[in-house]
């Protein structure tokens, strides 16, 4: 073929063009890193780059919810903590105001110190955040949950909300528990009944442990059993049908219905004791009750059985209480294990996506250096032989 | 003698012409389109010398202009399809790299705003958070205006680049139109050479035609060349040529539509013009610029609807009900400019799933309607009558048609395209953010059961009783009463649906258990709506399990990909351009080297023929002598 002399330099032009446009879009790779610098650069790439991009800020996202939740249920637990020690310490005192040994004087003592306990409690309660913001409020957050109304009684002014933080595309976990849930709604007793002794009694009678032997057999109701004598009683229901009879021996328990609780002491003829359903209570108010049963006298030896029985049915409270909010603080630890456990499957998977980002996106060097040195080789050959082919030329030998 | 003389004469002539046209091949080596010439020459007729024939010299027969009629129509399709490729390439680039940016590309400004959204999540009481959220949304439609902005500019750059070339077209019509006349003033009709510079120079215009859009060409009696553009629109014939203008639309003003005005009406040949860089720029613009606009605002539209619905559905920082958080313009319809009738379609969206990335086409066929997709032609079915009370409903869009339009009547839709750079925030205090729900549930202090209610969602928040207070007291373990009244079958994990709002209970109820859903005053604590937000915002939101993700992985890909296939189309359409060149360049390019050999070819000849001059020269005087002598 024939070659006229623009073909020669336009086809040395096109070489070194393209040769040029290789070199720079290798340079160009090798200076971001990266293997897909536009979408046309690889389309489905292109796209699963910015899936992946938006994975991980997700993941970030997720990792800085878990942080914050973190941060709120260790403020709950510690301020539950501090709450369970102080009811422990009540019970303690109660246990100490119920010795045969203590005097009325010393359970008055001990009655101001359950006031200071009861006061700090409240304060628990109303424990806030760095930012003001109360804890245990549930939506109702910047309000006080908790108040003492004229008649000395506390009532809670937050509502039931529990607010859910996602850390992880399906999971969520609540990171508040409303004053209601924590310090209200306390089953009293053991939780199906509680026990009361009739002022009225004369005998020295007092109330032992209660239990539910047969929770089939328990039918909800409000129970009276009578004293016929120091050793005869008989059980009627609240429509004052007689349940059940039996012969007392003291210290042995009385049992209808598959719930049975024991009598200390000698009961005297005419003596009542009631069983009521256990009903729901706030931990103020039982601490109130408990200060009312530790300073009521205990003069005369009927009394002194009375005072006994009704700290003791005020220690089931608190123990009913104590098991109620060591569940609650049990339960923002699962929370929190929830929290680490998902931060880790996070981590996991953040890894694993930013490893499929740099195999999609970026470049492999060593291919691309090597590719780059080609490049430039052509590009200098090609310079060179043009440089020297545009020297030939017949005319010069003329 | 006289022969001698003649001959060398015709010989000395003959080299003498060669030479001319070497030095003029030589001076025009580097010029564009120019066809390398040869002397023709062939011998004199003979004569007759008794039983012999003697020869009497040389004679040049033609100049002839070396080229290739079938190569350089070659040459022409090669340069239109490459043309056609690189101006699309041009075009397509800026909007391939708009998307490229994965800081502050769609997705990053999407996810930074779903973050924002997480973080009030967090701690919806924070005015920070609350804050954060509406700069990260104002990131966002600033992001969205950006790339409305960039893709008006290529809309602009479309018109200007198709408004030059056209304008490049008409000139070159017209030069051609003039070398048609002066090629019949020649009088170079077919067969009979034509002047070499006025071939050369229409062969260099036809190829810058190529340039701008498919030519082919059709060669007069007369000598003329016919010049026809696109899919045969007559451009050049004779010694007349046609004017190639830009024109608003008919169908749709803001699009350009192509106009070809030649002796008689203006006719619309938008639709013909394939190849060069007209057919690159208006392919441009139909095949990827228009779609990726469409793509984009529906991407827009379903954030705007899902963020303004939850929104709505929430309470803000002040106990208020949501307003809506962003604002877009609506569906744009415009009647053709050939209408006739007095018709006019008023377009809205009624259905976000439904909506499709395309334009579409209203036709009147004097008895009814019928709704046509722009991108692939579809016909698209529709409900209802097109009137106030009972729309044309189809694809999520409602046409109202008011006016009377008359027959073959045709109106354009454009319900998405132009949305992307008219989104706004409405939000402007941080407290307006409606983070919680507007009803709470309680459950009764002395609920002896074990049932517990849910924190309930709102279904209706148009209710006018929503923000009332609902008691729900159980009579039994399997009854309830609602506000003291009626008597409802207890199921658990049931819907309950009241004033609005939907709760579940699940458990056991004991009798008189007490539950309350009311109005959530003073919750500022509560997320349940944001989080709502957080993930409607994650759901599928168009049909076919389009999420607002995979619709942006979309637009990505559909760019990339097409721009990646008219990249590697316009890379082979150079090789072949430039292999075309070259088998057309070596029939009618200069070669130098060729060239200094027929100079000294020429100039050897012209020294023997002059010697042979001498020779003569040197016989005559010698006759002279002898005679004299």
């Amino acid at each position: 073929m024939r070659v006229s002399n623009d073909t020669l330099r336009s086809a040395f032009l096109a070489a070194l063009d393209a040769a040029q446009r290789r070199v720079i879009d290798t340079q160009e790779k090798v200076s971001t890193g990266k293997r897909v610098n536009k979408p046309s650069d690889d389309p489905v790439a292109a796209a699963r780059i910015a899936h992946l991009d938006s994975s991980l800020s997700r993941l970030d996202q997720y990792k800085s919810n878990s942080d914050f939740a973190r941060n709120q249920l260790g403020l709950e637990e510690s301020a539950l903590n501090d709450v369970i020690s102080n009811l422990q310490r009540v019970r303690e005192l109660a246990l100490q105001g119920n010795n045969s040994t203590a005097s009325d004087s010393d359970r008055r003592d001990i009655a101001a110190e359950v006031r200071q306990a009861r006061a700090s409690l409240l304060a628990l309660a109303n424990t806030t955040d760095v930012d003001g913001r109360h804890l245990f409020a549930g939506y109702i957050e910047s309000a006080a949950p908790f108040m003492t109304t004229a008649t000395g009684a506390v009532v809670y002014n937050g509502d039931q909300g529990q607010r859910t933080l996602q850390i992880s595309d399906s999971r969520f976990v609540a990171i508040n528990d409303s004053g209601s849930d924590v310090f209200q709604r306390i089953p009293q007793g053991n939780g199906t009944f509680t026990l009361a002794v009739n002022p009225a009694n004369t005998g020295t009678g007092a109330l032992g442990d209660s239990s539910v032997t047969n929770p089939a057999a328990w039918v909800r109701d409000t129970y009276a059993v009578r004293f016929l004598t120091p050793t005869t009683y008989e059980v009627r229901d609240g429509a004052n049908t007689l349940v059940s009879s039996g012969a007392f021996t003291a210290g042995q328990s009385i049992a209808f219905r598959g719930i049975e609780f024991g009598v200390d002491g000698n009961p005297a003829a005419g003596d009542t004791f009631t069983t009521t359903p256990a009903a729901t209570r706030d931990v103020f108010g039982m601490l109130d009750d408990m200060i009312a049963a530790l300073e009521s006298s205990s003069s005369g030896g009927a009394k002194g059985a009375q005072l006994h029985s009704n700290i003791g049915q005020r220690i089931n409270d608190l123990d009913s209480a104590l098991s109620h909010i060591i569940d609650s603080r049990g339960e923002i630890g699962a929370r929190s294990r929830a929290l680490d456990q998902q931060d880790s499957l996070n981590a996991d998977f953040a890894l694993h996506l930013n490893t499929t980002l740099s195999s999609v996106r970026d470049l492999d060097y060593a291919d691309a250096l090597t590719r780059l040195q080609q490049e430039l080789f052509g590009l200098n050959a090609a310079q060179q032989t043009f440089a020297r082919t545009q020297d030939l030329s017949l005319f010069r030998y003329l | 003698m006289a022969d001698l003389l003649n001959i060398g004469l015709s010989a000395l002539l003959s080299q003498q012409r060669a030479l001319t046209t070497t030095s003029n091949n030589i001076a025009n080596a580097n010029t564009p389109g120019y066809s390398r010439q040869r002397v023709e020459l062939t011998q004199r007729p003979v004569e007759q010398l008794g039983s012999d024939y003697l020869g009497t010299g040389v004679d040049i027969t033609t100049v002839r202009r070396i080229s290739d009629d079938i190569l350089a129509n070659q040459l022409r399709s090669a340069s239109g399809s490459f043309s056609r490729a690189d101006a699309f390439v041009a075009l397509a680039e800026p909007l391939d790299n708009m998307l490229a940016d994965s800081d502050t590309g769609l997705t990053a400004s999407m996810q930074a705003f779903t973050n924002a959204l997480q973080d009030v999540a967090n701690d919806p009481s924070s005015s920070a958070s609350r804050q954060a959220l509406l700069s990260e949304a104002r990131g966002l439609v600033a992001r969205f205006d950006s790339m409305d902005q960039r893709m008006t500019e290529l809309s602009d750059e479309v018109r200007s680049r198709l408004t030059a070339n056209a304008n490049t077209v008409t000139t070159i019509g017209r030069q051609l139109a003039d070398i048609n006349r002066r090629l019949v003033a020649a009088g170079s009709a077919t067969g009979k050479p034509s002047p070499a510079a006025l071939l050369d120079q229409r062969d260099q215009l036809l190829e810058q035609l190529s340039g701008l859009v498919q030519v082919t060409t059709a060669q007069q009696r007369d000598g003329t060349t016919s010049v026809f553009i696109g899919t045969g629109q007559v451009l050049v014939l004779g010694t007349d040529s046609a004017t190639l203008k830009v024109t608003p639309g008919n169908a749709d003003p803001l699009q350009p539509q192509i106009v070809l005005s030649g002796v008689g009406p203006d006719v619309n040949v938008t639709q013909f013009i394939t190849g060069g860089e007209l057919g690159g720029t208006l392919d441009f613009n139909r095949e990827m610029l228009a779609p990726a606009r469409s793509q984009l605002g529906r991407i827009v539209v379903g954030l705007v609807d899902t963020v303004n619905r939850v929104q709505r559905n929430g309470m803000d920082a002040e106990g208020q009900l949501g307003g809506d958080f962003f604002s877009v313009a609506p569906p744009q319809s415009f009647p053709a400019g050939t209408n006739t009738g007095t018709g006019a379609v008023g377009v809205t969206i009624t259905g976000v799933a439904a909506l499709e990335a395309t334009n579409y086409k209203l036709n009147y066929n004097g008895t009814g309607y019928t709704l046509q997709r722009v991108d692939n032609g579809a016909v698209v079915p529709m409900t209802g009558t097109g009137t106030a009370l009972d729309p044309f409903v189809a694809n999520g869009l409602s046409f109202v048609v008011s006016g009377s339009p008359a027959t073959n009547d045709q109106f354009y839709v454009k319900p998405l395209e132009h949305v992307a750079g008219t989104m706004q925030l409405l939000v402007t205090r941080p407290a307006d953010i409606a983070a919680a729900a507007p009803t709470r549930t309680t459950t009764g202090l002395g609920n002896s059961g074990t049932a517990s209610i849910s924190a309930g969602q709102i279904i209706d928040v148009t209710n006018v009783n929503l923000l009332n207070t609902s008691t729900i007291q159980f009579i039994d373990a399997t009854t309830y009463s609602v506000n003291g009244a009626g008597s409802f079958a207890y199921t658990p994990g049931a819907n309950i649906d009241l004033n609005g709002t939907r709760v579940q209970i699940t458990g056991t109820p004991a009798a008189g258990d007490q539950f309350v859903i009311q109005a959530n005053v003073g919750g500022t604590g509560d997320n349940r709506n944001i989080q709502s937000m957080i993930d409607r915002l994650g759901q599928s939101m168009f049909n076919g399990n389009i999420s607002l993700q995979s619709a942006t992985a979309g637009l990505i890909t559909d760019v990339g990909s097409h721009t990646a296939e008219v990249t590697s189309q316009r890379d082979v359409q150079q090789s072949v351009l430039s292999q075309t060149k070259d088998r057309l360049e070596s029939v009618r390019g200069v070669n130098l080297d060729e060239e200094a050999a027929d100079m000294l070819k020429f100039q050897q000849l012209y020294q023997a023929a002059a010697k042979m001059m001498t020779v003569a020269d040197t016989m005559f005087q010698t006759i002279l002598a002898a005679l004299r002598g």
